[in-house]
């Protein structure tokens, strides 16, 4: 099905090749676990497979590729279209249409089927996906999991021999990649299809395959059994910290409440963060992880509930005098990058707030030396790696010297090599101590990077303990998504 | 597969296209306040007719706008026009009121009873090239892409004390200075994505395509067209 040998692949404006010598054979029927760290080659391949590159996106390929009996680059996107489905990370992103079934049909409709084949190839795709209760809905309404699942009937429709999904999970939460991870077993069982699943987080996807195969810079380092190093072997960065300091708490909230018109967002929410601690607030997507830190730092403005800062009420306060106080730093780096250099980056709230250039500057070089980027001062921050655009993103959420630090799904998308430098940048944090509140899905990370966890359901908190007694009391739950592997 | 809209006006997404086209002609020929408060009596008539909801709460926070500005209208006739005398002066006010309420409440009658993709389809359907059909679906897809993307990063200026929690001109000026490229970065990451995406599932291949959903156009659609044009026609003729 796939016949990779000594394959490689150069962009215009790489200094290394995105692959180098690949040598792979995937099987007519297989699946196989394409995993690594970003920015190892695992889209690149997905790329590649699908005849996007180099049709769509330039770039030089050397060595041989045969994918379903044909040469992607010679056979073009279309031709390739029918051979090979490809199901991207954002499954928001890749809709075209405003509902499940005309997103199914999009496909078959392009490929001039009849009105009653159409109809045939979205009610098998939509079964096959474990979607076919979702038909009649509108897009918009659908949850994470749906959405991916719509994502992958929508390929399917379109009868490829191979599938291949980048990151499937990205923005899933554990439950939902579980449904997911089920829906592809059917397919792969009922359809007989080869699937690759590229995957920085193997474990999510561990039970849908045997084979693994790891890249890494480019090179398949590990072409077998399906095997990984979770977060548990790595050294915790919790140990090395302090631990959460004695005397009352840091940060206190008590009786949160807030609604979306008539959907509860927060229910009667208590929670403590103490200085020296990181705690993890865990649950579905929509449980109210975001609410709660929105509703702390005052973006949102709760309907019942007191929030006190080193004793003092802040309820009231307007977010810019809260500004000064805790630092929020949000998912996408991207969102928080606004300025034109490195430097102004982290001095724009003091510049904001009216103090000079000069007033500023110590403050300023001295968290740019902390976070290792006093040597791009004057870079534009869009031209930064992710790594660095997240400590610039920490820099300047810590720039007022904030007691609490707040972090909304930082591990989201990253693979273990970025979440572990977070991770022990955030206890570098604590160790100075300042309170870290941070929301995430992923447990193995979760439960290896915070003192105490909070789960969240429907926007009440259900279970509030050290992390190590949280991941008991959730295995005994039978919330198996949301425990961890170690 | 056929999809009629569930609103009270079966029509097809042309036919009501055409009759909100009519109504603005009409609405911009009207010659006296009376004859554009009996068009207005018609569009409301309507909006009662269809259910279309004007109590709805997003609507009726735009409403206010919408009658702000109307009156300002009508004042700015009265206070700066010279010449006429006072009387027609509220005439003229009064007359250009509400041919603005009547081209926004129509259009609003338009909107909340037409669903964009059946209007989409059915311009397909009737001849416009796919790919303009497309385009306009994709640009309804990103308007709450946008809208999200930009809350997002407002909330993020926030959270950094950048934005001011009341809207002064400095925190404005900066708002949209700080929003522009975030807001475009985020939007470039998807739409190469969905072209990825469309691309992928064989958009283009063929210079036509089929429908899994046909948009009916009928006998009544037909009419409803013809006596839009024919209203539109008297409109220009007559007034």
């Amino acid at each position: 099905m796939v016949e990779l040998s000594r394959f490689g692949v150069d962009y215009p404006q790489g200094t290394s090749p995105a692959l180098a010598q690949v040598d792979l054979s995937i099987g007519p029927g297989e699946s196989v676990l394409v995993t690594g760290p970003s920015g190892s080659g695992k889209s690149t391949l997905a790329l590649c497979l699908t005849g996007v590159i180099p049709n769509a996106v330039y770039a030089r390929l050397s060595g041989g590729i045969r994918v379903c009996g044909v040469e992607p680059a010679a056979q073009g996107v279309y031709d390739m279209a029918s051979r090979v489905g490809l199901v991207q990370q954002d499954a928001e992103a890749q809709f075209c249409t405003m509902s499940v079934e005309d997103e199914v049909a999009f496909g078959p409709e392009n490929l001039m089927c009849s009105e009653a084949e159409i109809e045939r190839r979205v009610a098998h795709s939509l079964e096959l996906a474990g979607a076919e209760h979702l038909a009649g809905r509108a897009l918009s309404e659908l949850s994470g999991g749906e959405k991916q699942r719509v994502a992958i009937a929508s390929v399917l429709a379109m009868q490829p021999q191979l599938l291949v999904l980048d990151e499937p999970a990205a923005h899933l939460d554990p439950r939902a990649t579980r449904a997911v991870a089920d829906s592809l077993h059917v397919v792969q069982r009922d359809l007989g299809l080869s699937v690759i699943i590229m995957e920085h987080k193997p474990w999510r996807f561990a039970g849908s395959t045997r084979r693994m195969v790891h890249l890494d810079e480019g090179r398949v380092v590990h072409d077998g059994p399906v095997k990984w190093d979770r977060p548990g072997h790595l050294h915790s960065p919790v140990a090395r910290s302090s631990q959460p300091r004695p005397g009352g708490p840091l940060l206190a909230v008590r009786g949160l409440s807030h609604a979306y018109g008539k959907r509860t967002a927060l229910a009667d929410v208590h929670l403590d963060v103490a200085r020296g601690e990181i705690v993890g607030i865990m649950g579905d997507n929509g449980s109210g992880k975001t609410s709660l830190l929105l509703s702390i730092m005052g973006i949102v403005r709760p309907q019942a509930g007191r929030v006190t800062l080193r004793g003092e009420d802040i309820t009231a306060l307007p977010v810019s005098a809260r500004a000064s106080r805790m630092g929020f730093v949000f998912q996408n780096p991207n969102h928080q990058l606004f300025t034109d250099s490195v430097w102004r980056e982290v001095a724009a709230g003091p510049l904001a707030r009216g103090e000079s250039a000069e007033e500023c500057r110590p403050a300023t070089m001295s968290l740019l030396q902390r976070f290792g980027l006093a040597d791009m001062c004057d870079r534009h921050p869009l031209t930064l790696s992710f790594g660095q655009k997240r400590r610039l993103n920490l820099a300047a959420a810590l720039i007022c010297d904030p007691d609490l630090l707040m972090l909304d799904e930082p591990f989201a998308g990253q693979d273990m090599r970025r979440a572990e430098d977070l991770a022990c940048l955030l206890a570098e944090v604590a160790d100075a101590g300042k309170g870290v509140l941070l929301a995430g899905h992923d447990p193995d990370i979760m439960a290896w990077c915070c003192h105490r966890i909070i789960f969240l359901e429907h926007g009440r908190v259900t279970l509030d303990a050290p992390a190590a007694d949280a991941m008991a009391e959730l295995a005994r739950r039978g919330e198996r998504d949301y425990v961890c592997s170690v | 597969m056929s999809a009629r809209s569930d609103t009270p006006i079966g029509l097809n997404p042309i036919a009501r296209l055409a009759a909100l086209v009519s109504t603005c002609v009409v609405a911009f020929r009207a010659r006296t306040p009376l004859q554009a408060g009996v068009l207005c009596c018609a569009i409301l008539l309507m909006h009662a007719a269809t259910g279309a909801p004007l109590g709805q709460p997003s609507f009726r926070r735009r409403l206010r706008g919408i009658f702000l500005f109307s009156a300002i209208l009508f004042a700015s006739q009265i206070l700066l026009a010279r010449g006429p005398a006072p009387a027609e002066r509220v005439a003229v006010g009064a007359l250009m009121a509400l041919r603005f309420l009547n081209v926004v409440l129509a259009s609003h009658l338009f909107v909340s009873t037409t669903e964009p993709e059946c209007l989409a389809y059915a311009l397909m359907q009737s001849g416009l090239p796919y790919r303009y059909g497309f385009a306009f679906l994709a640009a309804m897809r990103f308007v709450p892409y946008f809208r999200d993307q930009a809350q997002t990063v407002r909330q993020a200026q926030m959270a950094r004390g950048i934005a001011l929690d009341r809207a002064t001109p400095k925190g404005v000026f900066l708002m949209a200075r700080y929003t522009f490229i975030p807001v475009v970065v985020s939007a470039l990451g998807r739409v190469e994505s969905l072209s990825v995406s469309m691309e992928g599932r064989c958009f283009g291949l063929h210079p036509t395509r089929t429908f899994r959903k046909r948009i009916p156009f009928g006998l009544v659609d037909a009419l409803a067209i013809a006596a839009s044009a024919a209203l539109a026609i008297l409109a220009l003729a007559a007034m």
